[in-house]
């Protein structure tokens, strides 16, 4: 009877850790991007910045932990009802509470200014799309002595401005040169500061799920809050039902494969179910919260599905009850 | 147990690396594109991409081997009932062997991987050139043009020599080209004098050739002895001395003979006067003439040497082009607080002499306040052993063909027009491109040395400590994860006491897949870790910094190890 006493502080533990460890990657790679080039990191800048740090990881340490907690109620089972409602009740206190109290202090946490000098250094060549630009100097809003290599163009690919202004918004830099006809050189930069926090194409597509997920979370919370509740449940009740599958076959380690697969999959089910599926529906449909809430209502009817396959057809004791001797 | 683990694990590391091996060949020859590379590279290409694919995904195939068979190894002690050993036992030669593979990967990566890298991009530049050449040959062809539609496919042929079509269509053009006047071929040049040679040394063999009544060699060595010392008054008068030699000599024979003793003299002049390319052509046209005439032989040697200063052939970089070399390269050459120079070079071979040959080049100079002071394109350019590039390119035979830079905007003084100095060395070139993964392809000790020199030609310096610090980083990756799988896949072992499912097998090409992210996600919270203290407190730091974390992960991966039990 210990196990299910110590199991909400096991997993409150190991919630703390993964936020702890995601937050402060998520405050380095910020400064590195965003603020490297004009603040040097402090631990000032680091209090300052934390609460939206965590704010920001608080949904993929959420569903981590949930998952690290599987592995240990599937090595120490216990009743899995009981078991699936601490993890419901403990992780969706902890996603709605969390999200709610961190909303003013992250909003008060300074916001990320994103800056040409995030893009650019002087007298470093930076690939702007298909062209590369230099310059040899770099102020708040204007560079001088602009250089730009254009392989498409003719005869001479090589073209240098003397001054010109210098913008970035949404990943794009763009750069004004002085003169007429004012050419304009657009473009989203792949340079030093990126190009040292970049990741691989997969791990790329794993952030941006995260920040869909993320980003619409935070939208609920400017709306009625009651769809944000519904809305942590669906998600914290898909993982938790999904525990379900750390006992699917007698073989742990291939349990833990399609635990992992699915936690994965999950992000990208949201992002695609948000970002392409969401459209179509609020076209539809005239009811706007059908429209927000319908990736929620798949994840609701998928934790459903997956809790019906636990009791329909997957033994509580698989584990254990195959154990060698 | 009766078994070590290690002799369990030893045949799924063979079947799941052979098993990837075949999956990327397979992959890599299912995908190949005729578009992009010629089909005769088919095979080679299919071998290096696969080699390379299986490399970027070895640690999530090792780690998916580990994890299994040490997932498997506890279903076969209990199904032999065998009593537990001490697990330290069981584990202790694993360990011992993954040490030994990772010193054979980090060999792999750091010496295999590279080249592999680099030969598939090859691949892929030959094979466009090779398409040039085609559509060059067969424009040619239509312009009834056929010397130089037999040109561009022989050097289509040096590219992919075993093209029947191509092979074929050069028996036609040339049967073709026979009814056309062919241009001379070029004398061979041989026997150049050595221009390292003292005043003293020189004399002689003026002495020695007046003995002889040689005398344009006579007046040619001396002459070039009292231009290297002006206060030798014997090697003016020995030069006085051969030119009336040389004069009387005009008028005393026949006209054929006076006549070509004649171009001789003015060839030689010309030699002598410093302009070496018009007494190379002039020799040329005499040696054609008369091929055996040692006067000739021996100017034309001479006037091609002293051409080799301030020109290169045409023929010579047309031949090193279908070379594989570095392509793309960009680079600030000279940043100062008076001006900018920016240089881009389509392509770059290299010769084992130290020499290289550089296609498609461009510069351009700005000064501080963003006015450009020149700006130029060549077609070719040769680099001698010094930094300073050649950019004036001529025929061996025919006068009528030179490239030059073409000046698009300013100039410079008539010295420095047609050279270019460029501050890199050929090792920095090549890790200037930036269509080859040029900085992928180098090696740890490489990237080590060069940091700081690239960094003052326009590479970002952090980018390259992280990419370094990162290629350091993988060997640790590699032997960190194979501890960390054994301990997952032992804590995680099958319950399965007899023979394991069919939906399990069929489940397990999951693991990779999901170590592959996983791996990938451990990766990148490195170069975080990393990319935040080389911005935040330098390369120094960084190294102590990720020394540090290897350690400390290893310690919590054989922790973990030594906390598994044999039961």
């Amino acid at each position: 009877m210990k196990e299910p006493l110590k199991a909400p502080f096991v997993f409150l533990f190991i919630l703390i850790c993964a936020t702890f460890v995601l937050a402060l990657l998520n405050l380095f790679s910020t400064w590195g991007l965003y603020d490297s080039a004009a603040t040097p990191f402090s631990f000032a800048y680091a209090v300052r910045m934390l609460p939206r740090r965590i704010f920001e990881t608080l949904i993929p340490s959420v569903v981590l932990s949930i998952v690290l907690i599987g592995f240990r109620l599937a090595r120490r089972p216990f009743s899995r009802f009981l078991g699936l409602l601490i993890v419901l009740a403990v992780s969706y206190i902890v996603l709605v509470n969390g999200m709610l109290w961190l909303r003013l202090p992250a909003a008060a946490s300074p916001t990320v200014a994103e800056t040409p000098r995030r893009y650019l250094a002087p007298s470093t060549l930076v690939k702007v799309g298909g062209a590369t630009i230099s310059v040899r100097a770099i102020s708040d809003a204007s560079v001088q002595g602009i250089l730009l290599f254009d392989p498409a163009r003719t005869p001479g690919r090589f073209s240098v401005y003397a001054a010109g202004t210098i913008a970035a918004s949404a990943g794009v830099m763009t750069i004004t040169a002085a003169g007429q006809p004012q050419p304009v050189i657009s473009g989203t930069p792949a340079l030093a500061w990126t190009g040292v926090f970049a990741p691989d194409r997969f791990t790329a597509a794993f952030l941006r799920d995260i920040g869909t997920l993320t980003a619409d979370f935070e939208g609920l919370l400017h709306g009625p809050l009651a769809e944000f509740f519904a809305a942590c449940f669906s998600l914290v009740f898909l993982c938790t039902a999904s525990l379900a599958l750390l006992r699917i076959t007698r073989w742990p380690l291939i349990n833990i494969m399609v635990m992992v697969i699915a936690a994965r999959g999950y992000f990208s089910l949201y992002h695609y179910l948000a970002v392409t599926i969401a459209p179509h529906i609020a076209r539809a449909v005239t009811d706007r919260l059908v429209a927000r809430l319908f990736p929620s209502a798949v994840f609701s009817a998928l934790g459903v599905l997956l809790l019906l396959l636990d009791i329909l057809f997957i033994p509580a004791d698989r584990w254990a009850g195959g154990k060698p001797a | 147990m009766k078994k070590s683990l290690l002799s369990q694990i030893a045949p799924y590391l063979l079947v799941f690396y052979g098993l990837s091996l075949a999956a990327f060949f397979a992959y890599a020859l299912l995908t190949f594109s005729v578009n992009q590379y010629l089909p005769s590279l088919r095979m080679g290409y299919s071998l290096d991409r696969a080699f390379v694919l299986f490399m970027d995904y070895l640690i999530p195939v090792h780690a998916a081997a580990v994890a299994v068979a040490a997932s498997l190894a506890g279903r076969e002690q209990a199904r032999l009932g065998a009593p537990a050993q001490r697990f330290s036992k069981i584990v202790s030669s694993t360990l011992v062997a993954f040490l030994l593979l990772t010193v054979a990967y980090t060999a792999l990566y750091e010496g295999v991987y590279p080249r592999a890298r680099a030969r598939l991009s090859d691949m892929q530049y030959q094979s466009r050139l090779a398409q040039t050449y085609r559509k060059q040959a067969a424009e040619r062809t239509s312009a009834g043009d056929f010397g130089a539609a037999i040109d561009a496919i022989d050097l289509y042929l040096a590219i992919d020599p075993g093209n029947k079509e191509m092979a074929e269509q050069r028996l036609v053009v040339a049967g073709k080209a026979v009814k056309q006047p062919a241009p001379a071929p070029a004398p061979s040049v041989e026997g150049a004098a050595s221009a390292e040679e003292s005043a003293e040394a020189l004399i002689e063999k003026a002495r020695s050739a007046s003995a002889r009544q040689d005398w344009y060699s006579a007046n040619y060595y001396a002459q070039y002895a009292a231009s290297l010392d002006p206060r030798r008054a014997d090697a003016q008068r020995l030069a006085s001395q051969a030119e009336n030699m040389l004069s009387a000599a005009s008028g005393s024979k026949d006209v054929k003979t006076s006549e070509l003793f004649l171009q001789k003299r003015q060839a030689y002049s010309l030699l002598m006067s410093g302009d070496p390319l018009a007494a190379y052509y002039s020799f040329i046209d005499l040696a054609a003439r008369d091929p055996k005439d040692p006067d000739i032989t021996t100017y034309l040697a001479e006037a091609s040497n002293k051409l080799k200063a301030v020109t290169f052939f045409v023929e010579d970089a047309r031949k090193m082009e279908t070379l594989p070399g570095a392509q793309g390269i960009l680079f600030l050459n000279n940043n100062d607080a008076e001006g900018t120079e920016a240089v881009y070079l389509g392509k770059m071979v290299e010769l084992t002499t130290g020499e290289a040959y550089f296609f498609d080049i461009e510069a351009i100079r700005y000064d501080a306040a963003g006015a450009v002071t020149w700006h130029f394109r060549a077609p070719y350019g040769m680099r001698t052993s010094s930094n300073a590039v050649l950019m004036h390119c001529i025929s061996a035979a025919d006068r009528k063909i030179q490239y030059l830079p073409q000046y698009l905007r300013g100039s410079r003084p008539e010295g420095d027009r047609n050279v270019l100095v460029m501050r890199p060395t050929l090792e920095e070139l090549r890790a200037l491109s930036t269509s080859r993964d040029a900085l992928a392809v180098m090696g740890i000790a490489e990237l080590w040395r060069l940091r700081t020199d690239l960094g003052s030609f326009g590479l970002a310096r952090q980018t390259l400590t992280v990419d370094m610090a990162m290629q350091m980083l993988m060997p640790f990756a590699f032997l960190i994860l194979s501890v960390l799988c054994v301990s997952l896949g032992w804590a995680f072992r099958s319950r399965h006491p007899g023979r394991l499912p069919f939906s399990n097998v069929l489940l397990m090409p999951l693991v990779p897949v999901v170590l592959a992210l996983l791996s990938l996600l451990y990766l990148y919270v490195h170069r975080i870790i990393i990319g935040f203290v080389v911005l935040g407190f330098g390369f120094a730091v960084a190294l102590v910094a990720v020394g540090v974390l290897q350690l400390a992960l290893l310690a919590v991966a054989l922790v973990l190890l030594a906390g598994q039990s044999a039961k």
